[in-house]
């Protein structure tokens, strides 16, 4: 059994490090704290299930969701971060996050709705383990995302653009930098991994509902400041040692120590490594 | 210019989203307040998790109010509510009863949840204000309070006659408890009724000693799952709310669990039936209601229910639930007590009026309603029991 809850960690833990990478591009890598994103993952598991409903194929149903979730990205870096004036980024963005919920509920109603995952029977057994595949599909496109935007914030240009921005906008915007094309397209990756993460976590946890994201996006925060806000290496790596955690404290004592286990870590690395796993130790001590 | 033109967008996208969110809980009849007739309170959660069953007691109360006023009211005077939504939250359900105090209402209809009344019923004696709860169906929950009711069987009586049934019908022998932790009617269900019912079985439970829980909301049930597939069980029960439900059967289905599974009155909440699909065909639970009943007011109120739920609410249920019986039960028995007792409904009667009308309910046995027939010694609901299983899309009746 517990090599099996090991598995389940993994696989939740890859759930976690999906939001946890679109956090940490737009914290970490433009300073700015979206806390609707949850909300737009819901977006996506909602509208792709609402398709696979009605008949539609799976690739129609990604489509949708990724291109309803750029959308509200977008919708939510322009309303709630560059139209209000000040530091009110957090606020803004938590009430962007509830008016999303209550359309949901008001549009899906509370309840929890199934979703139609792939019906392949396809599954790779090691030992008593078996993995099938959906659970193979998160676990790839995981990897890849990790993989895919650790090269992109490393080693392009618009990298580094992104990078520049994040340490100092006024030098950044002085040499050159299109700061509002940068923030924008940011935005809009940031939105097409909740897109796609909103699919995942329908296919993964089989049914969706109007507050699915808002659970998940609680765990991913504390998977990207574990993992160093703006490593998207370190917030993949975070959220799955995070999914670990908390399948072994739900499976052997419970689930209602779960919290218990799972924030006192969250304080545990703050402490020891304030700047997350990867993070590039910016935090200064007071 | 384009400041201006910034504000007035974010403006119009904000306006139309409250708009889309609050546009279909808006109550299609009653009037919130009336010059010379009858107010109630409801305090519901139209938002948040319990939306979609509140939505439906929206309905059956409208239905019911519609239905006294159109009779010509009661005694000549018009009946209307004014509506408060809890949110599901106990700090909102509290402020709700008091600003519903500070209206006049004469009696409240409401809360919905455990959690709620929990918090409401301490201040429903402060205000002595009588509140009718509609979906509070732990144990103990009402007694001993002078002014809180709750129109609903409670979660031991529904457990008994649905657990035996399913042992019966499955050969039970062995059984793994799956119990959420943060919901208390469920939480109750799963640590306090499931596991003493069954001993009384002579079920064993796998999971006494190291028991299998979640919290309500969860999304992921992987861990719970591996552990109850290790320990072999004949059935599963679960001591949890319906939405929370789907999820675990289709998790269990998913790694390759078959057994049955049973649940009490929870588990009707949500849609269960009709998402469910193969994974939940077999799952036992009760209710004091179903969709085929014997008495001609009940099917009456299935049809008039059928009819006008579309109209208020697109997304909830087409079929009612026993909640929505609840809530249309309670305003005819308020009514009742008004016409009875001679409730003169003026502002400077309403204590003696909410006096009156608590009296009345504490008596009451034999009122002939939808499901409905009066409140037992601790106000909890006096209601005949129904043993329910899912086949198709549907609850039948077994028993």
């Amino acid at each position: 059994m517990f090599s099996q809850q090991i598995v389940n960690g993994i696989l939740l833990g890859s759930m976690y490090a999906l939001l946890a990478i679109s956090y940490t591009l737009v914290l970490g890598v433009l300073n700015m704290l979206n806390l609707a994103q949850g909300e737009i993952l819901t977006a996506g598991a909602l509208v792709a299930c609402a398709i696979l409903s009605a008949g539609g194929s799976m690739p129609a149903a990604l489509f949708a969701s990724v291109l309803v979730c750029i959308a509200l990205s977008l919708l939510v870096e322009f309303f709630c971060l560059r139209l209000p004036r000040g530091d009110t980024q957090v606020v803004t963005t938590i009430a962007m996050g509830m008016i999303l919920q209550n359309v949901y509920t008001g549009l899906w109603g509370s309840e929890s709705i199934k979703f139609r995952g792939l019906s392949s029977g396809f599954a790779i057994r090691i030992s008593t383990l078996e993995f099938n595949a959906t659970q193979i599909l998160l676990l790839a496109i995981t990897a890849a995302l990790m993989i895919a935007l650790s090269l992109l914030i490393d080693r392009s240009r618009f990298g580094r653009e992104m990078r520049a921005l994040s340490d100092n906008r006024t030098a950044a915007r002085v040499s050159g930098v299109n700061i509002g094309r940068v923030t924008v397209l940011t935005f809009a990756l940031s939105g097409l991994i909740a897109g796609i993460s909103g699919v995942m976590a329908g296919m993964v946890f089989t049914s969706v509902t109007a507050f699915t994201g808002g659970t998940i996006g609680d765990k991913a925060m504390v998977a990207m400041v574990i993992g160093g806000t703006g490593s998207a290496f370190g917030a993949g790596i975070a959220g799955i040692i995070l999914g670990i955690v908390e399948i072994l404290s739900v499976g052997y004592l419970g689930a209602e120590y779960r919290e218990i286990v799972v924030f006192p870590l969250l304080i545990l690395f703050l402490w020891l490594r304030p700047s997350g796993i990867f993070g590039k130790g910016r935090v200064e001590r007071a | 210019m384009k400041k201006l033109l910034s504000v007035v967008m974010a403006s119009c996208i904000a306006l139309s989203l409250c708009a889309c969110a609050a546009s279909p809980a808006a109550p299609t009849a009653a009037p919130a307040e009336t010059e010379s007739g009858y107010k109630l309170g409801v305090a519901i959660p139209l938002s948040g998790m319990g939306s979609s069953a509140a939505k439906m007691e929206l309905v059956g109360i409208t239905m019911a109010v519609n239905e006294i006023n159109e009779a010509g009211g009661i005694g000549g005077k018009k009946l209307s509510f004014e509506t408060v939504d809890t949110s599901g939250d106990p700090k909102e359900a509290s402020n709700a009863l008091r600003k519903l105090a500070s209206e006049n209402v004469l009696a409240v209809v409401g809360p919905h949840y455990t959690g709620e009344a929990e918090v409401c019923y301490p201040i429903g004696d402060e205000l002595g204000l009588v509140e009718i709860a509609l979906a509070c169906s732990m144990p103990g929950l009402s007694d001993g309070y002078q002014y809180g009711f709750r129109n609903i069987a409670t979660e031991d009586q529904i457990a008994e006659k649905v657990l035996k049934k399913w042992v019966e019908d499955y050969d039970i022998k062995t059984v793994a408890i799956i119990s959420d932790v943060k919901a208390a009617v469920a939480k109750s269900i799963g640590e306090d009724i499931l596991p003493g019912m069954f001993a009384d079985l002579g079920v064993e439970v796998l999971t006494l000693q190291s028991p299998v829980t979640y919290q309500t909301g969860d999304v992921d049930f992987s861990a719970q799952i591996t552990k109850v597939k290790a320990l072999e069980p004949d059935g599963i029960a679960l001591g949890s709310l319906a939405g929370d439900a789907l999820n675990i059967i289709a998790k269990a289905r998913e790694q390759g669990l078959k057994q049955p599974f049973v649940g009490t009155a929870p588990l009707l909440e949500g849609v269960l039936d009709k998402k469910g699909g193969e994974d939940t065909q077999g799952t036992y639970a009760g209710s004091a209601f179903c969709l085929t009943p014997e008495s001609e007011k009940a099917q009456k109120f299935i049809e008039d229910y059928r009819a006008l739920a579309p109209t208020m609410y697109a997304e909830v249920s087409s079929d009612p639930l026993h909640y929505c019986a609840n809530a249309y039960d309670a305003v005819y028995m308020i009514a009742e007590a008004i016409e009875k007792q001679g409730v003169s409904g003026a502002a400077a009667d309403v204590k003696t009026d909410r006096d009156l009308i608590r009296d009345y309910l504490a008596g009451l046995k034999d009122f002939d309603g939808v499901n409905s027939k009066g409140f037992d010694e601790n106000h909890s609901g006096i209601k005949d029991i129904y043993v329910l299983k899912i086949e198709g899309d549907q609850w039948v009746v077994v028993e």
